[in-house]
């Protein structure tokens, strides 16, 4: 008998267009299901569905029969499903409601009536399997982005589920904990379904993979088959994606920015940023790497002239903006039109050329909320880039976003230089394309592409 | 509201210190003793709750207040989230103020920030309706609970509690 069974469900939320339709799929004990698509297909939907979260939670309009472990989610809510399916969000800092790690994993066991001299137990052992159990007695608020979103994972696996579902778990984390998190649930002793844009990486941990496109299901076969289908159909997600380094760049030509024995240190604490020069001339992209807490971010916000070096210079000629790597912080203003035109002092002609050049010319009229993961990412980079800047600073542009539209953020860049823009990318992302590539972290810059 | 109270109301009492012209819609401004001395004790009112909010945020394990509730647990788990929100909205604030100078627009001013107050009341709505999802996920709101043991209470905490019970009786006593 299988543990989970969708039939002809579709979903509409108030006011919007069917996010999945007609999806029939069955899920078995123990296995592996990697869900692939591109940002707004329905893999969260169809997650929400299978937590009976969809419609409990998210009313709209249901079609269809999901049943977990024989219960109807018609008629049973996420409650009630609690014991038998266990998720796990995007962003960790939206599902954490304790603020000591231990309570937080108890706190899941309490809900479920777990006996009093059981709990401890049990999240002593969820924190060991996720690899957290030196966390314990941690505040929650002190943990990393990639710790605490395996608390998060340990928080579900103490439920001891039957299925464990895993809606792009690592989008809001950098590459180390990313990895962490995913060697974590390698360990899982349940089924699991887990959509993930590391389409490489998921498809190392599926035994089958389910795919899909606008609300329905185009793939869902064992993974030796399925990887044969991609390479032939969507050779993006099959590694298909290379990097198509352009060729060094002259080295004449002022450069746009320029940073002389930078130093940085976040208030009192330890020095970020320990005497680093790096210049940007235009027409180059120059990615900055190395591991987190390297000084990247720091380093593309002083080039940005966001942040003030502590000694050293910080040269910049012309214009410089800078695109965070939080796509939500692009929600400031009612409407897209008006968010991207913030930065060309309201001239909406503007803007409205630059949310059509980044398919968002749909959007104009809409609130920048009410855009999907996917378009939120767009409508930053079309807010940064709209004023035509001399230097485009990126922070993490491709973290969480889909195998096509990174290699659209690819296509777009060295059009960028080009025309003769200087960027700066900070990444961990090795495809992203650059003339040169400087690792932070290392004692002088590494060129590597060159 | 030591600076403004004293203009912008009339006690009629105490001693006139200054009188000046009569505005539209706020009337007379004038400042006495009366209304100095009613401006004082209602700033430090507004003193005592901020730094009590304070305190609470800082000194006080909210876990532990949650698990002590009892039956009005889930109103205490409310209250702990809440104050939650706090920091979070000094994050957010950050957060889009950084979004905006990456734009190369400067926030100047009070009218500069206050666009971003519509933009954190919404982040916050956003992020309480996604924990209330994650919660809902854990089981939170089953009929049937149970509580994680926890250390029983020593005499230190007894005698904490006992003095602010009678810091308090103290305070209404004055």
């Amino acid at each position: 008998m299988a543990l989970a069974c969708v039939e002809g469900l579709s979903f509409t939320y108030p006011g919007g267009v069917p996010a999945v339709r007609d999806l029939t799929l069955e899920l078995h004990a123990g296995e592996v299901v990697a869900l692939l698509g591109p940002s707004g297909s329905g893999k969260s939907t169809l997650l929400r569905a299978l937590a009976g979260l969809v419609p409990h939670f998210h009313g709209g309009r249901f079609a269809g029969r999901v049943e977990i472990g024989g219960l109807d989610t018609r008629s049973h809510g996420p409650a009630d499903l609690a014991g038998i399916v266990s998720s796990v969000f995007q962003d960790p800092e939206n599902q954490v409601v304790m603020t000591r790690v231990d309570n937080e994993v108890a706190f899941g066991l309490e809900n479920m009536a777990v006996a009093p001299d059981q709990i401890w137990a049990q999240v002593a052992v969820a924190l060991g399997e996720v690899g957290a159990a030196h966390l314990t007695s941690r505040r929650t608020v002190e943990l990393s982005g990639g710790e605490l979103q395996r608390v998060c994972l340990a928080s579900a696996l103490a439920l001891r589920p039957q299925l464990l579902l895993l809606d792009e778990p690592t989008s809001q984390l950098d590459a180390d904990g990313a990895e962490a998190f995913l060697a974590a649930v390698e360990q899982a002793q349940c089924a699991v379904v887990l959509s993930e844009q590391r389409v490489d990486r998921a498809l190392a941990l599926a035994d089958r993979v389910v795919m899909m496109e606008e609300g329905r299901i185009v793939l869902d076969a064992p993974v030796a088959e399925a990887r044969a289908w991609l390479s032939a159909s969507r050779p993006r997600y099959a590694g298909g994606l290379e990097r198509h380094d352009p060729p060094p760049r002259s080295t004449s030509g002022a450069p746009v920015v320029r940073l002389d024995a930078v130093h940085y240190a976040y208030g009192d604490g330890p020095e970020v940023l320990g005497g680093l020069s790096l210049s940007v001339r235009p027409g180059e992209i120059v990615a900055l790497e190395g591991r987190n807490g390297s000084g990247k971010t720091t380093l593309a916000k002083i080039a940005a002239g966001l942040l003030e070096p502590d000694t050293g210079l910080a040269t910049r000629i012309g214009r410089a903006t800078y695109l965070s790597q939080d796509p939500g912080r692009y929600l400031v203003r009612e409407t897209a039109l008006d968010e991207v035109a913030l930065g060309v002092g309201g001239d909406e002609v503007r803007a409205a050329a630059a949310l059509d050049r980044f398919g968002l010319a749909f959007a104009t009229r809409r609130h920048p909320r009410d855009l999907s993961s996917g378009e939120r990412e767009r409508l930053g980079v079309a807010a940064v880039s709209v004023s035509e800047p001399d230097l485009l600073v990126l922070d993490e542009p491709t973290r969480g976003i889909d195998p096509d539209r990174k290699a659209a953020l690819a296509a777009w860049l060295l059009s960028q230089a080009e025309v003769g823009r200087a960027v700066l990318v900070a990444t961990h992302d090795p495809l992203l394309p650059a003339h040169r590539r400087v690792r932070l972290g290392a004692s002088a810059e590494v060129p590597v592409a060159v | 509201m030591i600076v403004i109270s004293p203009l912008t109301w009339s006690s009629g009492g105490g001693t006139l210190l200054w009188e000046g012209p009569t505005l539209p819609v706020i009337g007379p401004l004038d400042i006495s003793t009366d209304e100095i001395q009613i401006a004082i004790v209602n700033g430090l009112r507004l003193a005592v709750v901020a730094l009590a909010f304070s305190a609470y945020t800082l000194l006080v394990d909210h876990d532990r207040l949650v698990s002590a509730a009892g039956f009005a647990r889930r109103s205490a788990l409310a209250v702990a989230l809440a104050t939650r929100l706090v920091p979070s909205l000094e994050r957010d604030a950050a957060g889009f103020a950084e979004s905006v100078r990456g734009r190369g627009v400067e926030l100047h001013g009070v009218r500069g920030y206050a666009m971003l107050l519509s933009p954190l009341v919404a982040g916050s709505l956003e992020r309480a309706t996604g924990l209330a999802e994650a919660m809902e996920a854990r089981g939170f709101g089953r009929n049937e609970t149970t509580r994680a043991p926890r250390p029983a209470w020593t005499l230190v905490d007894h005698v904490a509690i006992g003095a602010a019970f009678a810091l308090v009786a103290v305070a209404i006593w004055l």
